[in-house]
């Protein structure tokens, strides 16, 4: 027995649709999660889930971004044209559009979202958000005496051969080797008159990427040109100890290789930070940061960041995320800028509440005993 | 009929009684109740009591002794310990090392072990500085040997400052030090006169070893008594006496650290006096005395600690660790299984009602469980692995208790039982780690998260378990009994229904669990493997639901889809620990990966097989003979 009826769909509501992407989907959850333990968490992530294509092999696969983009069309699609809006499909309905939700909002903060941390120690005033993956190529201007002026190449131009050519300088700064991971080796042979600063007794070996993220340490061997003094080849490394300057002329320059920084809006002020731990042991109970919000004007709040309970101010969350210990210590905030952050809030309560009436709808008959229609059981026997 | 199911009724009772005489434990040991600030926790000895011997017999009571006894004895009297087979070793290779001849109960004394261990020092030592994945099984187990023979011997020295064990002869120093010359005495009665022995120490200190007079003399003497006996001063695991300040936040103190590295409170040096009574009373032999002893010291701590620590919490954990709730939960489970077995047998529906009998009373010592936990640790069930299978199991069994109180057909019941019973064992296996109620680190510490989203994605775990079983109970009565289609349509909207509220759960338990991370971690979704694993069952359950309305899938695909359901279940809840990737990994296990295997393989095979032979059959029906 069984029912043989098959209904006819629009090509777009088709259900192969969905349950072919949703099998897909399936798949990259599982391999996409196996990988983790290869790749790391974040080379996984943008390898299997945020991108449009993989490639396994010679052969393209669809990616995380393809596929929800596949069922997210297909259930606005449906949705717009959606005749029956009865109380039969009404919690369906009501379900479908809280996962159009769901997905449009994850599609907000996919693209327009920004993360960052902030380091600051205690006694100490910071406004500075530091990328976890970016990098850039910093050159700053140090030669007045009340500020410097920061020029910064995204990690775009961090390719063999790409030219820079700073605006207000007669500077040709071309990149002859970038590496993501890398290692200092000191130089064997003798220095060439060309190398300057680090680069005289160290090199740069290329190394693979290491699954833990932070541990990458990015490095650059650039070549200065276009001026009198001072050109040759420059080597730059992540959180190196020594700085690396160059002089033209009257003006003297940085130049650093490092995480993306952006400036936020207003400055925090960490006045303390305290770490409880459960009586006699090492676990901590709770972190803590108390701070001063810090406006332009001058203006000072206070206001407290712990676990479960960020701080929110212009658009931007803070989190409390780390701490480095010692006499002084420094508090890590997450600083997160998310426009598409209500939508998973509105799209939970959407979804529950059309769940909540299909159920309500749907579950009397399916859970109860079935009823036979009376004489039924005669023309099932005379059938059978 | 109805005298046959009050019968039954009593039968349950009856072996109920049985049970709780088969555990009787002895009699209430009042240093059960006596409070211990432990791993962050302030705890009953009896907990820490069934803890510590847990690290040493892997069980938490010895054949013939309760762990509170051990643990007095090992404090008060540690000679007859010593004696005592208390350590459990099964590895041949391990023994062959250590040179110790192996028994038939697998059990050593400490008096056989530490010598031996003595011996390998050098080994020991060397073991330690290489990292520990380099070091083969038998070398690995040593240096746990090592550390659990470290671990008893510093819990067997932590009343040994009350133990006479300093002599002085001379009399000149015996009144400078208030002590009678020629007896023994204990370092606590010996470190009163604190001062006068820090001049004498200095008084010799600046001296000429020639010119020492003979007092100075009998000092260097006594000091070196004195070392021997100083070397236990590292003993301060027993942290029972609580501290001057607030006794909830602040570290609690073992006598030793009292006695060295502080000055005792006036109010601290009372407490000491009465535990030194109670010390003195217990080595004598006179436990009855002791008790009194015992009770007095209590009272001083209860006065002590005031209002902001909670006596009945305390008392009412040193029960629970007795009554063994959740053992008898499945043991209720297993005689319900049982008459079901009957109902099946003989058809009468009196032994299916006495089978739910037996259920309620497992699921009431379950939940019983569930709520003393709750009462204890003042916060949702669900904090931890373990806890989370507690939980599961018994949303499981309600679910399906549910299912049988509305159907009456012994399905639920079957599946009761079978939920009830497994998960339950896989949490005994669980609870062998040590203590079950640990504290909650940072991130996780909030009730109102753990209240909402973990206990949602439980349920819905649970409920997805559920309706997998249901499944397995489909493709067996397809199998078997193919010729009743009224009832395997009923089961088929069944198990749609319940696919329908697991689907529920588990999807706003995911939900919620981004919006925790959102308010923690500053993003919804991170791909995490947890996150994915609950994502896995959401769109299984999903597709399945769309795939049987849009007509794709046929009842019997279902069924066989709702069993596969259970391997996601499995992986989400277990598999991903075994990563220990991302933010998510506090379950920690070993040996997990073969049993999760062999679970999913037997799902596997199961809906496979059972797919492949309704269609044969079914095909064989249809054209017999062709």
């Amino acid at each position: 027995m069984g029912d043989s009826y098959q209904p006819k769909y629009p090509w777009y509501a088709h259900p192969a649709i969905m349950i072919y992407a949703t099998l897909w989907l399936m798949v990259l959850l599982v391999v996409g999660t196996l990988a983790q333990k290869g790749m790391g968490l974040y080379l996984a992530q943008q390898v299997y889930f945020s991108s449009w294509f993989f490639w396994a092999g010679p052969l393209p696969l669809p990616g995380g971004r393809l596929v929800l983009a596949v069922i997210g069309t297909s259930l606005v699609l449906k949705l717009v044209r959606e005749r029956s809006w009865g109380l039969q499909m009404l919690g369906v309905n009501i379900v479908h559009l809280g996962a159009v939700l769901l997905l449009m909002g994850g599609f907000l903060t996919a693209y327009f979202s920004e993360e960052g941390s902030l380091w600051v120690s205690e006694g100490e005033t910071s406004a500075t958000v530091r990328d976890y993956h970016d990098l850039e190529l910093a050159l700053i201007d140090t030669s007045a005496t009340s500020h410097d002026d920061v020029v910064a190449y995204a990690a775009g131009w961090l390719y063999p051969g790409e030219v820079i050519t700073p605006e207000g300088t007669a500077l040709r700064i071309t990149v002859k080797a970038f590496a993501r991971n890398c290692r200092l080796v000191q130089r064997k042979a003798a220095p060439e008159s060309s190398l300057r600063g680090m680069a005289e007794r160290f090199e740069l070996v290329a190394l693979g990427l290491d699954p833990q993220g932070e541990r990458n340490r990015a490095g650059v061997l650039l070549d200065i040109s276009g001026v009198s003094e001072n050109t040759g080849s420059y080597l730059l490394v992540e959180h190196m100890p020594v700085e690396q300057t160059l002089s033209v002329g009257e003006r003297s320059f940085k130049l650093v290789l490092r995480k993306e920084q952006r400036r936020l809006p207003f400055a925090i002020e960490l006045l303390d930070f305290e770490r409880v731990v459960y009586p006699g042991t090492d676990t901590p109970k709770s972190f803590r940061s108390v701070v001063h919000v810090v406006e332009e004007n001058g203006l000072k709040r206070r206001a407290v960041i712990q676990m479960n309970e960020p701080l929110r101010h212009r658009g931007y969350t803070l989190y409390q995320s780390s701490f480095t210990p010692g006499q002084v210590e420094t508090s890590v905030l997450a600083v997160v800028q998310n426009f598409g952050r209500v939508f998973p809030y509105l799209s939970s309560l959407v979804m529950c509440a059309g769940l909540l009436l299909h159920l309500l709808v749907f579950l009397p008959m399916l859970i109860q005993r079935q009823r036979k229609p009376a004489g039924s059981k005669r023309v099932e026997e005379a059938a059978a | 009929m109805k005298r046959v199911v009050v019968l039954g009724y009593y039968l349950c009772l009856l072996y109920g009684g049985a049970l709780a005489q088969l555990q009787a434990e002895e009699l209430d040991n009042p240093l059960g109740s006596v409070a211990i600030l432990h791993e962050g926790r302030l705890k009953p000895l009896d907990t820490f009591a069934r803890v510590q011997l847990l690290g040493l017999q892997e069980k938490r009571k010895l054949p013939d002794q309760a762990a509170i006894d051990w643990l007095g004895m090992l404090l008060t009297r540690p000679e007859e310990v010593h004696k005592r087979p208390v350590f459990k070793l099964r590895n041949q290779a391990l023994l062959n090392a250590l040179d110790v001849a192996p028994r038939q109960d697998h059990n050593y004394r400490y008096l056989d072990l530490s010598p031996a261990l003595h011996a390998q020092r050098g080994l020991i030592q060397s073991l330690h500085e290489r990292p520990r994945d380099s070091l083969s099984l038998v070398e690995r187990q040593l240096l746990d040997l090592d550390q659990r023979v470290f671990a008893y011997e510093i819990l067997a020295r932590s009343l040994t400052c009350f133990f006479p064990r300093i002599q002085v002869d001379s009399p000149g120093l015996a009144t400078r030090m208030e002590v009678v010359p020629g007896t023994r005495v204990s370092y606590y009665h010996f470190i009163r006169k604190r001062e006068t022995l820090r001049e004498l120490i200095f008084a010799i200190q600046h001296k000429d070893p020639n010119a020492y007079s003979t007092e100075e003399t009998e000092m260097v003497g006594l000091l070196d008594q004195l070392k021997p006996v100083l070397a236990d001063r590292r003993a301060t695991l027993l942290t029972i006496i609580p501290p001057a300040g607030e006794p909830q936040t602040n570290p609690w103190l073992s006598p030793w650290e009292l006695l060295i590295q502080q000055v005792p409170t006036p109010a601290q040096v009372e407490g000491l006096a009465l535990l030194n009574e109670w010390v003195q009373v217990e080595r004598h032999g006179n436990h009855v005395a002791a008790q009194g002893h015992l009770g007095a010291y209590q009272q001083w701590v209860t006065a002590q600690c005031g209002p902001a620590v909670s006596w009945k919490r305390i008392a009412l954990e040193a029960w629970d660790n007795r009554a063994g709730l959740f053992h008898k939960s499945v043991a209720f489970y297993i005689l319900g299984l049982l008459l079901l077995a009957l109902f099946w047998f003989f058809g009468k529906h009196r032994w299916r009602k006495v089978a739910f009998g037996a259920l309620l009373i497992g699921i009431g010592c379950h939940l019983g469980g569930l709520l003393t936990r709750i009462l204890i640790m003042q916060r949702p069930p669900v904090s931890s692995l373990y806890e989370s299978i507690l939980f599961v199991s018994f949303i499981g069994v309600l679910g399906c208790t549910i299912l049988e109180g509305i159907r009456k057909n012994g399905i639920g019941l079957f599946c009761a039982t079978v939920i009830g019973i497994t998960l339950q064992m896989v949490g005994f296996r669980y609870a062998v780690d040590g203590d079950t109620k640990g504290m909650l680190v940072a991130v996780l510490n909030s009730n109102f998260w753990l209240g909402t989203h973990v206990i949602t994605i439980t349920t819905g775990y649970g409920c997805t378990l559920i309706a997998g079983l249901v499944g397995h109970v489909y493709l067996a009565k397809r199998l078997l009994h193919p010729q009743d289609e009224t009832g395997l349509k009923t089961l088929s909207k069944n198990m749609g229904g319940l696919a329908l509220i697991a689907l529920f759960f588990t999807l706003f338990g995911t939900i919620l669990g981004g919006i925790w991370a959102d308010q923690s971690w500053g993003r919804f979704w991170g791909w995490d493997p947890k996150e994915n694993g609950a994502l896995l069952i959401v769109l299984w359950l999903m597709l399945l639901l769309h795939g049987r309305v849009a007509k794709q899938i046929q009842p019997l695909g279902f069924a066989c889809g709702l069993v596969l359901a259970n391997i996601c279940v499995a992986l989400a809840w277990f598999g991903v620990n075994l990563l220990s990737v991302g933010l998510h990994s506090y379950g920690f296990t070993e040996n997990i990966a073969t049993n999760l295997l062999t679970f999913c393989s037997f799902e596997v095979c199961f809906s496979g097989a059972g797919y492949i032979a309704v269609r044969l059959r079914e095909r064989s029906i249809r054209s017999p003979g062709l």
